[in-house]
């Protein structure tokens, strides 16, 4: 029995300094992060004189096959109250993504060309491209270094862009990421932005096992340019429920457009 | 070696600034987590403000049944070159207006929900300026206004077929700034140019029930109330009837409201298909015409015994939008018949086309062109003229430019809107910025230029010009 312990020990070992900065990436792209979820979403905005606004979300993700359906809706102010936002999230980047957007004052659901996911999400320091899953074959990885985060071991791993194209779509000519080694998290991103010599800072601030599953519930993304802090966005989620009976037919321009 | 001692030195450094270059940016972390304490400091002191939410949530899944919200606004503008019609000069501050939007919604059931929405103003102009005495249409249009937009109640029959029964605006085609297909909903075009679309289209009486098929929707529409479209009076501000009609009479000539009845309904059905990449969509419809004509134009009729009234049209169109890279290229087709215009004793057929794309390769911004012609078939020579103004094509363009800046605190756009071939006969340019001064609560100040053309309602407006903004709070 010692003997077992042991071997497992060692090919755990070894097969953890043995990886690669891909390997990595690739399992933090495949690990389980749930599937059929229903979401509370609180965005809080604040500007570098310390004004705070708030948006109230609720939001719904569903997994298919490789590709990810998401449905957020708008709850609070009141002066974007039932906004929808629709996106198939297509794990192949040869494809774009396919987004619509529901405004209230149009009544109508409009189609976004989603090439650029470099914009602003709703006005906040994520952009679209934050807001989903990038294609791990985009990107090459180099581990830096092995490093401490919060008292967890983590791997520091600069990430690069392998095309013109993908710098364009996201924004970012480079990333510095922080994955826990126990289970594969990002807990930090450095983002280094194409245009304005600005960066940006990623941390994970709160993270729960729910269900069995690593989940997010606060995350923060500050905006800087040198040592200047131009914005702050703060996403907490809440009554997060995995599993949900969410069908396929829910997630269509219908939904958005009748509401909750 | 000295050289290589040199190039291997140079490396070495490059690598250690690189490295400290990083090693400083990853200190930015540091940073943030001595800032985090004091947002979790403000998140402590945001713990009143959570409670007070989660206590209104409480009273809300109390009182889950109704929503109320809406917003309160305080409206101006000013003229700031002359521009007299009928004799009032309406340079100057001509629109001191506070305005209430109330929208009530209730959930009914699982499946059902209800709303009732009103627009209220009360413009204080024109007791400021009593002296001008503006006539009871002015007053009318312009002073107050009491009025019902949304009052429906929709819902879900089963997992195919929704209905909706009641005021509603219902939009169709794929453009933003211009209509083709866009048929169902007459506009309020009081204040030409100085909004946008989405706020002047008027809600109409009618049941919608829609049936889901794959991805395809299809669309029934039985409209019961023929609401026609709100224009500027004539002889006010926007309708200097008198140099648009010379010899016109006053009052100008009477507009028909059309009677409701089960004789006199109007129908529409589209078909809708979303799919990955692109959307299209097919339309018919028999409605009310978004513009008036005279009535019965035969032979050499006194102008005075003319009347206006709204023709009721056949629309066949059709709207396609491909979404591909960073573009939406759009498109729309309608074939009318029936149009009615005043100098022709028949009414005509018309084809409309427009082209258009949004390109969203600019980080936070968008860039809007579309481009519609409208071909009148069998044209005749006078209706070039007095008192229709038209030509066989008729070209408008449209080229929009919004973005938004410090994270949709500030968005600014502007809007061209021309007509003709080469712009020639006219058209307007808005400029404007809304900046969010907190959650709620936004300022939105631009200016208008009316331009000048052939057409002579552009060449009547072009001294129109105007600065504007507002206030509005939302709740």
């Amino acid at each position: 029995m010692i003997l077992k312990t042991v071997l497992i020990t060692a090919l755990t070992l070894s097969s953890l300094m043995a990886i690669t900065g891909e390997e990595i990436a690739q399992k933090v792209h495949d690990r389980d992060d749930g599937d059929n979820i229903v979401s509370n979403m609180k965005m809080t905005l604040i500007d570098k004189s310390d004004n705070m606004r708030v948006r109230q979300l609720k939001v719904f993700t569903k997994d298919k096959g490789v590709d990810t359906q998401k449905l957020m809706f708008f709850l609070a102010p009141a002066d974007v109250k039932n906004t929808g936002f629709l996106t198939y999230d297509y794990d192949d980047s040869s494809k774009d993504d396919d987004q619509w957007l529901y405004l209230p004052e149009l009544q109508k659901v409009k189609r976004i060309a989603s090439s650029d996911k470099s914009s602003s999400f709703m006005g906040s320091d994520f952009t679209y491209s934050d807001m989903t899953k990038r294609n791990v074959k985009d990107y090459t990885y180099e581990i830096m270094k092995e490093t401490m985060v919060d008292g967890y071991k983590t791997w520091q791993i600069l990430v690069t862009p392998k095309s013109e194209k993908t710098i364009d779509e996201t924004g970012y000519t480079k990333s510095i990421i922080f994955v826990r080694q126990d289970n594969f998290v990002i807990v930090q991103a450095l983002n280094y932005i194409k245009a304005g010599n600005r960066l940006k800072y990623m941390m994970l601030t709160g993270l729960e096992k729910i269900d069995g599953i690593w989940t997010t519930t606060k995350i923060q993304m500050v905006t800087k340019k040198g040592k200047q802090t131009l914005h702050k966005t703060i996403l907490e989620f809440s009554d997060i429920k995995y599993n949900q009976d969410l069908k396929e037919s829910f997630f269509v321009t219908r939904t958005i457009e009748k509401g909750l | 070696m000295l050289h290589k001692v040199s190039i291997g030195l140079l490396f070495f450094l490059t690598c250690s600034n690189a490295q400290n270059i990083v090693e400083d940016d990853l200190g930015g972390f540091a940073a943030e987590i001595v800032k985090e304490k004091n947002v979790e400091i403000s998140d402590d002191l945001a713990g009143f403000g959570e409670e007070v939410m989660l206590d209104s949530s409480t009273k809300n899944e109390d009182e889950s049944i109704f929503s109320l919200g809406g917003n309160l606004a305080f409206k101006t503008s000013a003229g700031y070159k002359k521009h007299k019609v009928d004799g009032i000069e309406y340079s100057g501050i001509n629109q001191a207006q506070t305005s209430l939007f109330i929208q009530l919604d209730s959930k009914l059931s699982e499946k059902w929900k209800m709303r009732i929405s009103t627009n209220m103003f009360y413009d204080a102009i024109y007791d400021l300026y009593s002296h001008n005495n503006y006539s009871n249409d002015i007053k009318d249009d312009y002073k107050t206004q009491i009025r019902i937009d949304d009052a429906y109640i929709q819902g879900k029959i089963n997992s195919r077929i929704d209905l909706k029964v009641g005021r509603q605006i219902v939009v169709w085609g794929k453009s933003d700034s211009l209509r083709v297909t866009d048929v169902i909903n007459p506009l309020d075009n009081r204040l030409p140019g100085m909004t946008d679309i989405e706020d002047l289209r008027l809600s109409v009486g009618m049941a919608k029930l829609d049936y889901y098929f794959g991805k395809w929707n299809f669309s029934f529409i039985a409209i019961g109330e023929n609401r026609i479209m709100i224009e500027a009076p004539p002889r006010s501000e926007f309708f200097p009837v008198d140099e648009i009609f010379p010899s016109a009479p006053n009052p100008f000539l009477e507009l028909k409201i059309p009677s409701n009845s089960l004789n006199n309904m109007q129908y529409a059905m589209a078909a809708n298909g979303v799919f990955s990449g692109w959307d299209l969509s097919f339309y018919a419809a028999h409605v009310l015409d978004q513009k008036w004509n005279f009535d019965n134009v035969q032979g050499s009729v006194p102008l005075s015994d003319i009347t206006r009234v709204v023709n009721k049209i056949d629309m066949l169109g059709t709207a396609i939008n491909i979404a591909t890279g960073s573009w939406l290229l759009k498109s729309e087709i309608a074939y009318l018949s029936g149009v009615g215009y005043n100098s022709t004793a028949d009414e005509k057929n018309r084809l409309d086309v427009l082209f258009g794309f949004d390109y969203m390769g600019i980080k936070d911004a968008v860039v809007s062109l579309e481009i519609v012609n409208r071909h009148i078939f069998n044209h005749e020579a006078q209706m070039r003229y007095q008192s229709d103004y038209v030509d066989k094509n008729e070209m408008q363009t449209a080229l929009r430019f919004t973005k938004s800046y410090s994270n949709d605190t500030l968005n600014t756009s502007a809007l061209l809107s021309m007509f003709g071939s080469s712009w020639e006969n006219g058209g307007f340019a808005r400029i404007w910025v809304e900046y969010e001064i907190m959650d709620g609560v936004s300022a939105n100040v631009g200016i208008v230029d009316y331009i000048g053309g052939d057409r002579p309602f552009m060449e009547a407006n072009k001294e129109n010009d105007r600065v504007f903004a507002d206030i509005t709070y939302s709740f």
